[in-house]
């Protein structure tokens, strides 16, 4: 009913607010593309044996799809988190109504799974069980079967709610889903446990009708409807505390919508890199060793400490380069920051946003060349976490010493203005700290298990991020008379 | 809305500031002039806490600028090109102004159209980085972006420099009508003595750090100040 309910109020919702205009036929062809989208989800389901046949006959259609369901299922959890929209503008639309508090979220809380990826799993999962499940199963295990996925689904949608609630309290909770990336890594490498073996593990079961699985299974579920309750009662009591409250979160969901000052700042310093000679002779100049390192690598057969030290000069060349002269590059405009009301802890979080981005984008160009083995990956990962978790918080550190005006529109070539020793002084430490800490540990553990304790050195930075951006901006302020003064002259 | 106690600054041995005491009220334009190494700058400068001071404090508001970023609210301030983001166009400067003010875009547009005598730009100069503007349409720019936020406290070093004897009327028009019977504060430095006589309340005269004479304007006060000008070259 409630499914019936949101697909008739998106109908009317997307009629009555249309304007005859460009968004008009932008809702209508999303529209027919759901629609389309829907249709095929049905058909596959329907005639999934034919589908399989057609790429590949040896398939077959039964564990295919229940080899697949964790991974069906972490891809809904992503689609869930990024497609349906958070509950904070409507909880704020529903606390104006003389309704109970618990009522409001109970129904928040029905209403969560009516969105469009729980529409398009149970299109597809209702035909298909039908088709190729019922036929080599009895009804009992059918049934069973189709309720235990039901449970699945349901978990799914209350998972994706539980990231994005969490993320509404704060955005530092974004490390979970990859602390689950990192456990589920671990479980294969010491367990031989995959995606693969729990769905098979799952599915199995489900046809076995094992009754304290389907008792599991309800218990998950009722746990993460109860933790979603509390966490939507603590959003609440926040909007309560602050009338203006507005989390990260919402950045991730619409950037417009967010307090779009991190998106001004960027925008600032993304027009820095592009508009200013000196600038973007140092992008470009960071370009030159990374297509280098592109070219070298597939042939690179050097000790560990060499491969890691590259890996981590890899994936944070672009952040290095442009953060040892953070404050520099701003000398001819600093007193203009200093004097304006300027947020400087979104200030500098805009920085860490880009640059942070800037990594993932070579990480994930250079990935394919060392996809060869596990722990080349791993190396690689850590290298990345570690410049984002430690690395780049170091250079913002230690850029504040950095009191040399820069000439923006300089000369690119052979220009020393705004080198000092304590870029030379970060970049070692930065290169030699994790390889004397693998290095140490080597005496007592295995390669993996060291590169695990990195990623959690690595990581704790990132959790306490308002403690350590307190710290780098008490720093900046300590030095800022010294560093103007330095930036006029 | 200012006051400051015992202010001292040096560079080396040379004192650039030096002030026992100083008060500027609310509704004052307080006018600074003086000779080049005065110190007028660097009095400002310590104003909106771009210095650290030997010894004293600056208030704003009753609070010391040096312990709370609460004055830069309702301050506006354009010293030199420093203020300016260079590699910005004159509306992406304002644009950006206006959202670190938190000022809606029809808000900041009907700001802007305020200044549109004073700010009058081609649109093919508006499409300029303010890097290669001129260097009064530098200085427009800048006053423009100290201006924007309607601000309580309004500081300005030289801002007649580079500008064309029109534009340096309208901008006195501007000052006098955005601040007249009110409670705002404008505390303006200038090399001008007809424009400091035009448009202040109250002219101070400061040479070697120190404000050797700070009175209310009025006829006598600029014969006094061209006086003391005149007494300095010896004539």
């Amino acid at each position: 009913m409630i499914f019936l309910d949101f697909i008739g109020n998106s109908v009317k919702r997307s009629f009555r607010n249309a304007r005859f205009d460009l968004s008009l036929i932008i809702k209508i062809i999303s529209w027919i593309s759901i629609l389309y989208v829907f249709i095929v989800l049905i058909y596959a389901g329907y005639d999934f044996k034919r589908v399989i046949q057609t790429i590949d006959p040896a398939l077959n259609p039964v564990t295919l799809v229940n080899h697949l369901l964790l991974h069906l299922c972490a891809a809904a959890v992503i689609l869930q988190f990024f497609s349906t929209k958070g509950f904070l503008k409507e909880i704020i639309t529903y606390l104006h109504l003389p309704v109970k508090r618990n009522k409001i979220l109970s129904y928040l809380l029905i209403s969560a799974p009516a969105n469009y990826v729980m529409a398009g799993l149970l299109l597809f999962f209702i035909p298909y069980s039908l088709r190729v499940i019922l036929p080599y199963y009895s009804p009992q295990q059918y049934v069973f079967y189709i309720s235990g996925l039901l449970i699945i689904f349901l978990s799914v949608t209350y998972l994706s709610l539980f990231f994005r609630n969490l993320f509404e309290i704060s955005l530092f909770y974004i490390i979970l889903p990859f602390c689950l990336m990192i456990g589920f890594y671990v479980l294969s490498l010491l367990a031989n446990i995959s995606f693969t073996t729990i769905s098979d593990f799952v599915f199995a079961q489900l046809i076995n009708q094992n009754i304290y699985f389907l008792v599991f299974l309800i218990v998950c579920l009722a746990g993460l409807i109860t933790i979603n309750f509390l966490l939507l009662k603590n959003i609440i009591y926040r909007i309560y505390q602050d009338q203006k409250y507005q989390s990260d979160y919402q950045f991730l969901m619409n950037p417009y919508s967010f307090n779009s000052d991190i998106i001004n700042y960027a925008l600032m310093e993304i027009k820095l890199i592009i508009r200013n000679k000196r600038v973007r002779g140092f992008f470009l100049f960071a370009l030159i060793p990374l297509v280098l390192f592109y070219t070298i690598l597939p042939e690179n057969n050097e000790g560990l400490y060499f491969t890691f030290g590259i890996y981590i000069m890899i994936s944070g060349m672009l952040g290095y380069i442009f953060l040892q002269y953070l404050f520099s590059w701003e000398s001819s405009f600093f007193d203009f920051l200093m004097s304006k009301k300027f947020d400087m802890l979104k200030y500098l979080k805009s920085k860490y946003w880009i640059y942070s981005i800037l990594s993932l984008v070579v990480f994930m160009v250079f990935l394919p060349l060392l996809s060869q083995s596990k722990t080349e990956i791993h190396i690689f990962l850590s290298a990345l976490l570690y410049n984002l978790g430690f690395g780049y918080f170091l250079f913002f550190f230690l850029a504040s010493y950095n009191r040399s005006r820069i000439d923006l529109e300089g000369k690119v070539f052979f220009n020393y203005q705004g080198l000092n020793k304590v870029q030379f002084l970060a970049l070692t430490l930065i290169i030699l700290l994790p390889l004397l800490l693998i290095f140490a540990l080597s005496f007592i553990m295995t390669l993996t298990q060291s590169l695990l304790i990195l990623n959690f050195l690595s990581l704790v930075p990132l959790l306490y991020q308002n403690r350590v951006w307190q710290v780098i901006i008490n720093q900046l302020l300590k030095r800022k008379y010294i560093n103007l003064q330095g930036y006029r002259t | 809305m200012i006051r400051i106690e015992n202010l001292l600054k040096k560079y080396g041995d040379t004192v650039a500031t030096d002030i026992g005491a100083l008060n500027i009220d609310k509704g004052e334009i307080w006018g600074l002039v003086g000779n080049n190494g005065a110190g007028k700058t660097t009095l400002l400068r310590l104003m909106l806490d771009l210095l650290k001071p030997d010894r004293g404090q600056i208030f704003s508001d009753s609070v010391p600028v040096s312990k709370s970023e609460h004055w830069k609210e309702y301050t506006g301030s354009f010293i030199d090109n420093n203020f300016l983001i260079e590699f910005l166009t004159p509306k992406e400067y304002f644009e950006f102004i206006g959202k670190i003010y938190g000022m809606k875009k029809d808000e900041l547009y009907e700001k802007l159209s305020s200044f549109s005598h004073f700010f009058s730009i081609s649109q093919t100069e508006a499409g300029k980085y303010i890097r290669k503007l001129s260097s009064g349409f530098k200085q427009k720019t800048g006053i423009v972006g100290a201006l924007l936020s309607t601000p309580e406290v309004l500081i300005l070093d030289e801002p007649y420099n580079f500008l064309d004897p029109s534009s340096q009327i309208i901008l006195n028009k501007i000052l006098l009508s955005s601040f007249q019977n009110s409670t705002k504060t404008i505390i303006i430095s200038s090399h001008n003595l007809k424009h400091i006589s035009d448009i202040c309340t109250r002219i101070a005269l400061m040479d070697k750090g120190k404000i050797i004479k700070d009175v209310p304007n009025t006829s006598e006060t600029m014969a006094d100040i061209e006086d003391y000008f005149n007494n300095q070259t010896g004539s």
